[in-house]
């Protein structure tokens, strides 16, 4: 195995070493009883827990020298989860430590995506998971913003004025409805929500927006990525920072720490208890969706073989993205559809050919549909984009900015074959 | 034989708590008898006694689904022995879930 420890592979086989005898003392300070312990071997009491979590976020940020000596505005995704929770309070605890203590310079503010009306939620439990959404938040000190997730842009709010519009939820509605199967809902709706914090992020004049993906999620989103032929862009999807949209970095500072410590990092440190939003995924069978079988495979074999969501997850950071240029009209990641001799993509176009024992009709290549509409826009998006356009049964109904960014792709490529012959291409 | 009961206070969090009537907060009194209170069997009994459907949510074998946190009196039961556990008279008992976090 191409890596730099040594016996990897050996770890993975391993199954779970017996469990420490009671009483174990902290291995920090030695002085404490432990009261949590990750990683196999790693017995922590709560102190000096708190203090691992608080040094290894701002060695992370630090690192990264995203912030300086200027206050930064940033942005920070909440979806009420225990990762939200723990990433809001080691900012907090970051942003207010003294200059000897690694301050991190940086504004933050939180946004809350109301996604209630995917799940036929009412208007009256949509405000109440924002009140319960803002009790736990409000205790941090910082503006507290809501949005509803949509299909056009929408404006962030303070949540306290937020409203429900239902005629604007219809969209969103019938472009879920029209997708046929949960994976790809769920890329769907991934992608819808980037693209509105990317918005919010704009409009609230902030350049940095912080996800509270931890290793766990991290690992998951790797494997069910490449399942879904997202190879080109797992790097950006996953990495610390993404700056696919222009103007706007993504950062994942919790993406070192598992489940378990964020969750339990969330309980010792005094934060409130988690708010649960339910998703798609709840209460979802195993075998709904790739990425519930992703989550179901790792979390179980972590349980059994404790390195396997740090090996997956170190595996992942050796992928990296080719730049293309043109990027994605709906990732804004790189195009991976040129038909290179031996490429991946000519490959799968070929199983499919001999498969199904037709030639794709249109240039789509990916289903043997004839919407005008859809044969266009697919030839501005990625292979994993083109799969969820694809499952998207009227491609009208797709965010506006998707259809806008396909329509300039295609005129600047248009363009470019008519000057074409007057370029200096690069082997002359 | 046994006289009085065992009263412990077990906790939801992280999205658990749906399957237990969105309570959060669960006291219980279970009954003193010739067996010992463990963690295995507590874990059983919640099954049996609080869940009507979807018990694979959160019980897997004789112990909780993977994903699912235990922690007793504030501490991590992979310190105290896992199922092996025997409850004490006022323990708390959280059961955490950190699936689909983030």
């Amino acid at each position: 195995m191409c890596s730099t420890g040594g016996d990897d592979g050996e770890t993975l086989l391993n199954p779970k070493p017996p469990l420490p005898e009671k009483g174990t003392l902290c291995r920090k300070c030695k002085t404490s009883k432990a009261q949590v312990i990750l990683q196999i071997k790693d017995a922590y009491c709560k102190e000096c827990l708190i203090a691992l979590c608080n040094h290894k976020f701002r060695a992370i940020l630090g690192k990264s020298r995203i912030f300086g000596n200027e206050q930064k505005s940033v942005l920070v995704a909440f979806s009420g989860s225990a990762s939200s929770l723990a990433l809001l309070k080691l900012l907090s605890d970051a942003v207010a430590a003294g200059p000897s203590h690694r301050r991190i310079m940086a504004c933050p503010k939180i946004i809350y995506i109301d996604e209630g009306a995917l799940l036929g939620m009412s208007a009256e439990e949509r405000l109440t998971k924002c009140k319960e959404i803002l009790e736990v938040t409000a205790g941090f000190g910082f503006p507290v913003y809501a949005v509803p997730l949509n299909v056009q842009d929408s404006s962030p709010v303070d949540i306290t004025n937020y409203e429900i519009h239902g005629n604007t939820d219809d969209k969103l509605k019938s472009l879920f409805e029209s997708v046929s199967d949960t994976t790809s809902k769920l890329d769907l709706l991934n992608r819808l929500r980037c693209n509105v914090l990317s918005s919010c992020a704009q409009q609230l004049k902030t350049s940095l927006v912080m996800l509270a993906d931890n290793s766990t999620s991290v690992a998951v989103k790797i494997l069910s990525g490449v399942s879904l032929g997202k190879g080109a862009s797992i790097s950006l999807e996953t990495g610390f920072s993404d700056s696919r949209h222009s103007d706007v970095t993504f950062l994942r500072p919790l993406r070192d720490f598992t489940s378990k410590e964020a969750t339990i990092f969330s309980i010792f440190s005094g934060c409130p208890k988690s708010v649960f939003v339910p998703s798609l995924l709840t209460m979802s069978k195993m075998d709904s969706s790739i990425q519930r079988l992703t989550e179901t495979f790792i979390v179980n074999l972590q349980n059994e073989f404790p390195s396997t969501v740090s090996t997956v997850y170190r595996t992942g950071e050796k992928f990296c993205s080719t730049p293309s240029n043109q990027p994605c009209a709906f990732c804004l990641g790189p195009l991976d559809t040129v038909h290179k001799p031996c490429s991946a993509l000519e490959a799968t176009d070929f199983s499919r050919e001999l498969s199904t024992g037709k030639k794709p009709e249109s240039s789509c290549g990916s289903c043997d549909c004839k919407n005008k509409l859809r044969s266009t826009l697919v030839q501005t998006l990625c292979y994993s984009c083109r799969l969820i356009v694809c499952s998207v049964d009227n491609p009208e109904l797709l965010p506006s900015t998707v259809l806008e960014n396909a329509r300039e792709a295609q005129s600047f490529s248009k363009m470019k074959s008519q000057i074409e012959e007057f370029l200096i291409s690069e082997g002359e | 034989m046994g006289s009085g009961s065992l009263k412990i206070s077990v906790h939801f969090g992280g999205g658990a708590e749906i399957l237990f009537d969105n309570l959060k907060q669960h006291d219980l009194e279970l009954p003193l008898d010739n067996g010992t209170w463990n963690l295995k069997r507590l874990i059983a009994w919640i099954r049996d006694n609080k869940m009507k459907s979807k018990q694979e949510l959160f019980v897997k074998d004789d112990s909780v689904r993977p994903g699912i946190l235990v922690l007793v009196n504030d501490t991590d039961w992979d310190l105290l022995g896992q199922t092996d556990y025997e409850l004490c008279d006022g323990d708390q008992v959280h059961f955490i879930s950190t699936l689909h976090g983030g």
